[in-house]
């Protein structure tokens, strides 16, 4: 008797120590706020700092965090499926891969990633009071814009409202990716279909045609009409590059794409007539969020908050201050763009990640019967 | 005691341990990978569990229901990717066969002119990525469904082509076939130039008129050929991904694998993984059929005796016409993409091919001139391109030589214990890796090596996982090729030296390597050929240290900077052709004589 | 039943001459031995007549037509020349039956299904095979696959048989009863056979012709027993006859027209030549038969160096000075090594060559 007394107090005390030990690394530890000298030193003391990037052009970040620094960065970029597949698995295996990470897709990010428990977020002191609260948590690197892009080699559109595209005559005249291709356009088609979002589609429906939408009857509500209709006039492209090339060629006529917007830059290198139109109703596209993320068993923490800190920056965000992509950041505004960040916020779709990640499936399979 | 005793002489036999280690290696290796892929196709997946409301990890039926049992949605998830799929693969083996069974016909047994430039150009297609191929056919027949600048066939003609034509499943079934046409030749011509002429010449003999002998006597000889073809080349078109990718999207047309890169790239793995491991069952489904096919009774290996002079085919006439159809076909299929992408890595605008549009700065242009490619130094200035080459190489010689010792070995152990039961297993064990779907296969490695198994300590982010996955993954070429040639050395060279009590180590390398040096170096040659030329197999296992030339390539064909991943494409293919040419005159041995099998 | 003619055929494979200037008449219902060692030509030699080979230059007859002319240009095909082929390895196809490469022929030339059947029954019964009709090729021994074989080539009933070493893969035993089987076809069947060998025995029993060639070129086209009596030179003297012949060197003192001494060693006798042999010349050959050396209580001394009994004879090395001589000693009877003996050459037919080899007569020994 006395024995088993003995062996369950060892138990219960054992169990407690190891739950408290769960708590402990559960809990985020009350560090205190370092000044930015203590945190470069940090840094500095650390080591190499990975990077997996879903954009090329943080590495030019990288390099000049580099140089600034001296702390060696190493960037790879990794596409979406990619990136969320390495992370979790480094993390549940406990690798120190990966210290930061900037990726896209929301709605594989949160559940896959940030619900798993294998990213943390980490906002500097400094950028509390710049970037909107709906943005820090998680925190949104940049938004990339996909919009309404057209061939203005003819002068600009008339169209004004999303159903024109849907009409007969646009038939093989819209090339957009195909969702599968890259999750953001899958999550584009996700949040039309919500409640939201079908109204002000079907609203716009009655403010074209000035009756009100009749749904099939595989379509729950005005978004999934929408994106029927779409899918009977879209030719599928393979990438945002080659749409932009095949929709801004010379002598194409009227042709439409989704597509982001960043791919703007090189139209006159490439000799490329595009415009976007800006003015159509209810969206003139989308804009999907990039976050930002210290590995759940990041081993350079301190050297992943200074990039942060530094990405964000006006010095660092300098590569991204191009047509298309924004910082949700106040005071990184891209001169360039006469629409400001709030302006787009307005007109364009974006995305929620828990709402994504729980209708996706439903608009996959929803796609992949219309297809 | 009698059971040690067995076990003993058992053991005595070189192959009977070498059976055993690779059996051990083999289903460790390929077993395992294939048990959680069963798992996966049974469990809630984190982007899943949300939608199933089920916790992570737990039992679900609900993939399988969605692929094979949802009256709503299986049909466009599954079947209808299946049966196309199943269209462009016949098609494919369909259009490889008769091509490749052409060409090898027409080289080995007929006196067409310019045979040599014909064999070594027939490979061509083999040697690229396959999607070059799908590239090329996009640039020329492309019409205005896709909008931009008009493909090069309508306007030079004038005439569009029709989305049936340019896209779908002709145009898939079309370059998937050409591109495993060298399986078919290599195979078929292996068997029509050892095989005895005197068995068509007996045909000949008792008044069979020519087309009676090839139906009755000669296609049936080279059956297994055109059988172990169609067990090739529908596997490798039933998991090629990148092709129906290029050329079925326009039209929507989807197959099983851009069907399942949809489903693991969206939110749905474990359809993914069911429809990965279906991939499999049809794929062991067609190996089983082969072997039955090609069994017992019908003994094949009959074909020996004089090697009597084959008397050519007189093609008279036709000759000079057929011989000069046949080079310009080549030459379209093996050299106009290279010229294609020379031509597209030096144009600044695409679709614009006059000179005054042409430019070497993706090659040798400075960050500062690359402006159009976010500064990236050109392909020759880039640093970070040579070390991508250096781990590529390095890469593709260390998973050749252990694809290609292990397979020749596995190969030797076959042959030597051929009708027990341990060879079959090991011979189905060493070829299944070649049906798994390289995007599937390297995620179950991921998530198998990245954590400490064992005795195994976590291999994630080594360049030692890159070795393992790719010898695994190629080890079938190099084991087929091994037992193809053993299978043609008598058993008695080897006990004439066991008899004078020459050492096991020393006849192989004293005896059988020497022997078998041309099929044992070709073995090693197409596992270095295709790791040179791989993607889905490493890109979710490389690291930025060991990052490989593909990868790279593929984040420029991303980024679509074309001129870029030409220019990569053009310079892979470069040195593959470089290295086979350069093996080729220092030893005589060649990539067509590694696929036999 | 046909005739064949070769005239002037040479074929070149490169450089090498594989076939020099050959022209032989075979006739209706002839059994001729294509002979010679490895790489003599014989085999091209056969093949040329099937068509299956190309002739440089030269022509073929075949029943009084060209089938080949290099000058006219005419070269028939194969299928259209009536010659059955037999091949060294058999070339029995085998992703067919037995029954199957039997009837592949009479197929070809359309024969009805009921009287394709009734021959290959026929032809399994005429070779014994009848209870393998639905066997594979693999599945039968080498004795079983020749007979297949040999009912294939046979079904379709040639007017000429052509056949490429067709025992040479077969054990001794079984080769001496396909010998008595195929000459038993030759009788029953009434064609021209046409049989390529290198061994000699065979090309002796079977043959109502051999046809002897060496490197490309004819030796001898005569009946077996013309080649062995009187061989043409002493190649095909040496070629033929087993124990093979005994060619002494000898040295010559021509006494009259048609009489020679001749000097070898201890040997030394004077023939009488059924021919006049050359006068002055100072070197013959001398060809022995070994059944011509006799062992006698006078004669030639000799010393046994080997002695091989087999019962129903004995095989005799026996050295007459610097050199052995083959002796065959009928009955039983065994010798000592190192034995003294004295022998006598019995025959009356000798030959005598010059001194190059070349047949200049018989002759016998004096006394």
């Amino acid at each position: 008797m006395k024995k088993a007394f003995a062996i369950l107090l060892v138990l219960v005390v054992a169990c407690s120590l190891f739950a408290q030990g769960a708590n402990e690394a559960a809990a985020p530890k009350a560090e205190p706020v370092m000044t930015h000298d203590e945190l470069v030193a940090a840094a500095q003391a650390e080591g190499t700092l990975t990077i997996y990037s879903y954009s090329s052009r943080m590495a030019k970040i990288g390099e000049a965090f580099q140089n600034l620094y001296g702390i060696k960065v190493e960037c790879t970029q990794l596409k979406d499926a990619e990136m969320i597949e390495k992370v979790s698995t480094e993390a549940a295996a406990g690798l120190d891969a990966a210290d930061l990470i900037y990726c896209q897709d929301g709605s594989r990010v949160y559940p896959e990633l940030i619900l798993a428990g294998y990213v943390t977020t980490y906002v500097p002191e400094d950028y509390k009071a710049l970037i909107p609260e709906t943005y820090q948590d998680p925190l949104v690197f940049e938004f990339c814009n996909k919009l309404f892009m057209y061939n203005n080699e003819n002068g600009a559109s008339d169209l004004t409202n999303i159903w024109q595209l849907t009409e007969p005559q646009w038939k093989n005249k819209v090339q957009t990716k195909d969702g599968f291709q890259e999750g953001v356009n899958l999550n584009f088609f996700t949040m039309i279909t919500r409640d939201d979002w079908a109204q002000k589609i079907a609203d716009a429906y009655k403010a074209l045609y000035g009756k009100d939408i009749v749904l099939d009857a595989d379509c729950k509500n005005a978004g999934y009409q929408w994106i029927k209709g779409l899918y009977a006039n879209v030719v599928l492209g393979k990438s945002d590059t080659t749409i932009h090339e095949q929709v801004g060629a010379a002598g194409v006529g009227d042709y439409y794409g989704l597509y982001t917007y960043n791919k703007s830059r090189n139209s006159a290198a490439k000799g490329l007539h595009t415009a976007p139109n800006t003015a159509m109703q209810p969206f003139a596209g989308f804009m999907y969020p990039v976050y930002t993320f210290i590995t759940k068993n990041a081993k350079s923490v301190n050297a992943a908050k200074l990039f942060i800190e530094y990405a964000s920056s006006n010095e660092g965000f300098e590569v991204y201050k191009v047509l298309g992509d924004y910082s949700p950041k106040a005071d990184l505004v891209n001169p360039e763009d006469p629409i400001s960040f709030s302006q787009w916020e307005q007109i364009l779709v974006v995305e929620d990640p828990a709402w994504c990640a729980e209708a996706r499936p439903d608009v996959e399979e929803f796609i992949s019967r219309i297809m | 005691m009698k059971v040690s005793f067995k076990l003993r002489s058992f053991l005595k036999k070189p192959q009977n341990i070498i059976l055993c280690i690779m059996f051990l290696f083999l289903a460790y290796l390929t077993l395992i990978p294939m048990i959680i892929m069963i798992k996966d196709t049974v469990t809630v997946h984190a982007s899943e569990a949300m939608r199933l409301k089920k916790p992570i990890g737990s039992f679900t039926l609900n993939h399988w229901f969605k692929v094979l049992f949802d009256k709503e949605n299986s049909w466009s998830i599954f079947y209808k990717p299946f049966i196309n799929s199943l269209i462009t693969s016949l098609g494919a083996c369909l259009i490889s066969l008769v091509v490749g069974g052409v060409y090898a016909w027409l080289i080995t047994r007929t006196n067409i002119k310019y045979k040599k430039a014909l064999s070594t150009l027939f490979i061509f297609p083999y040697i690229m990525p396959s999607w070059t191929l799908a590239l090329a056919w996009f640039n020329i027949f492309k019409n205005s469904l896709v909008g931009g600048t008009p493909g090069m066939f309508a306007s030079l003609t004038g005439i569009e082509p029709a989305n049936w034509f340019a896209y779908g499943a002709f145009p898939i079934a079309l370059v998937t076939g050409l591109h495993y046409a060298p399986f078919a030749y290599i195979n078929i011509g292996g068997i029509l130039r050892n095989m005895d002429a005197n068995l068509e010449e007996a045909a000949l003999m008792l008044k069979s008129t020519r087309s009676r002998i090839v139906r009755k006597i000669t296609i049936p000889m080279v059956l297994p050929a055109i059988l172990s073809t169609f067990l090739l080349v529908f596997s490798s078109a039933m998991s090629s991904f990148a092709v129906p990718t290029f050329l079925g999207l326009p039209v929507r047309y989807q197959v099983l694998t851009t069907q399942l890169y949809r489903t693991m790239n969206g939110s749905q793995k474990g359809q993914g993984y069911a429809m990965a491991l279906i991939m499999i069952i049809i794929g062991v489904g067609i190996l089983a059929f082969n072997q039955r096919m090609t069994g017992v009774r019908k003994n094949y290996t009959t074909i020996t005796g004089k090697s009597s002079n084959i008397a050519l085919v007189n093609l008279k006439k036709a000759r000079s016409v057929i011989s000069i159809i046949a080079i310009i076909l080549v030459l379209i299929v093996s050299v106009f993409p290279l010229i294609s992408f020379a031509l597209e890595s030096i144009i600044l605008r695409p679709g614009n091919y006059s000179p005054s549009n042409f430019t070497l700065q993706f090659w040798i242009g400075t960050s500062e001139q690359n402006k159009i490619a976010n500064s990236e130094p050109g392909i020759l200035l880039n640093p970070g391109l040579w070390r991508a080459l250096w781990n590529s190489i390095k890469l593709s010689v260390v998973c050749a030589f252990s694809a290609g010792t292990l397979g020749f070995l596995v190969g030797y152990a076959i042959v030597r214990a051929r009708g027990t039961k341990l060879s079959t297993a090991v011979d189905n064990l060493a070829f299944f890796p070649y049906l798994m779907p390289a995007m599937a296969f390297s995620a179950i490695y991921l998530s198998m090596f990245s954590v400490r198994r064992g005795i195994i300590p976590s291999l994630y982010g080594s360049f030692f996982i890159l070795v393992l996955i790719g010898t695994v993954k190629y080890m079938p070429f190099a084991s087929r090729a091994g037992i193809n040639s053993m299978m043609q050395l008598s058993n008695q060279i080897e006990e004439a030296g066991e008899i004078i009590g020459v050492s096991w180590w020393k006849r192989m390398t004293k005896l059988v390597v020497p022997i078998q040096k041309t099929s044992v170096i070709s073995g090693y040659l197409l596992p270095f050929i295709s790791c040179m030329r791989e993607l889905s197999l490493f890109v979710l296992l490389v690291t930025p240290q060991n990052r490989v030339l593909t990868t790279l390539l593929f984040q420029y064909n991303e980024k679509g900077w074309s001129q870029f991943s030409n220019g990569i494409n053009l310079l892979i293919v470069i040195i593959v052709i470089f290295v086979n040419t350069l093996v080729n005159k220092l030893t005589g041995a060649s990539i067509d004589k590694g696929i036999g099998g | 039943m046909a005739k064949i003619e070769l005239r002037n055929i040479t074929k070149k494979f490169g450089g090498f001459v594989a076939v020099d200037n050959l022209s032989i008449d075979i006739e209706e219902g002839d059994f001729i031995t294509l002979l010679g060692p490895s790489g003599c030509g014989k085999t091209t030699t056969l093949r040329q007549i099937a068509g299956l080979e190309t002739p440089t230059t030269g022509e073929i007859l075949i029943d009084g037509q060209v089938v080949f002319s290099s000058e006219k240009g005419i070269d028939v095909s194969p299928a259209k020349r009536n010659c059955g082929f037999l091949f060294q390895n058999y070339a029995l196809w085998p992703h067919m039956t037995v029954y199957q490469n039997i009837a592949f022929g009479l197929e070809n030339m359309k024969w009805p299904k009921d009287k394709i059947d009734a021959r290959v029954k026929e032809m399994l019964a005429l070779l014994k095979i009848e209870e393998f009709p639905d066997r594979y090729p693999a599945e039968l021994s080498g004795g079983q696959q020749q007979r297949v074989a040999i009912a294939r080539t046979l079904a379709p009933s040639p007017s000429i048989l052509l056949m490429d070493e067709p025992l040479s893969n077969l054990d001794a035993k079984l080769r001496l009863e396909m010998r008595t089987e195929l000459k038993r076809l030759h009788h029953e069947t009434g064609a021209t056979f046409v049989y390529v060998t290198h061994d000699q025995l065979e090309a002796m029993t079977l043959a109502t012709k051999i046809c002897l060639l060496k490197n490309g070129l004819l030796q001898q086209y005569a009946p077996p027993l013309t080649v062995y009596n009187t061989p043409n030179n002493t190649f095909v003297a040496d070629f033929v006859g087993n124990p093979s012949i005994n060619l002494i060197e000898c040295e010559a003192k021509v006494l009259g027209s048609n009489k020679v001494e001749l000097k070898h060693g201890s040997m030394d006798v004077t023939v009488t030549t059924d021919a006049p042999v050359p006068e002055g010349a100072q070197k013959f050959i001398l060809g022995i038969r070994p059944e011509h050396i006799a062992i006698a209580e006078t004669g030639i001394p000799v010393t046994v160096a080997s002695s091989l009994p087999s019962g129903m004879e004995t095989n005799l090395r026996l050295s007459i000075g610097d050199r052995e001589l083959n002796s065959v000693v009928f009955g039983s009877i065994d010798y000592k090594i190192g034995e003294k003996l004295n022998i006598a050459f019995t025959s009356k037919s000798l030959n005598l060559f010059g001194e190059n080899g070349e047949f200049l007569t018989t002759c016998g020994v004096e006394g």
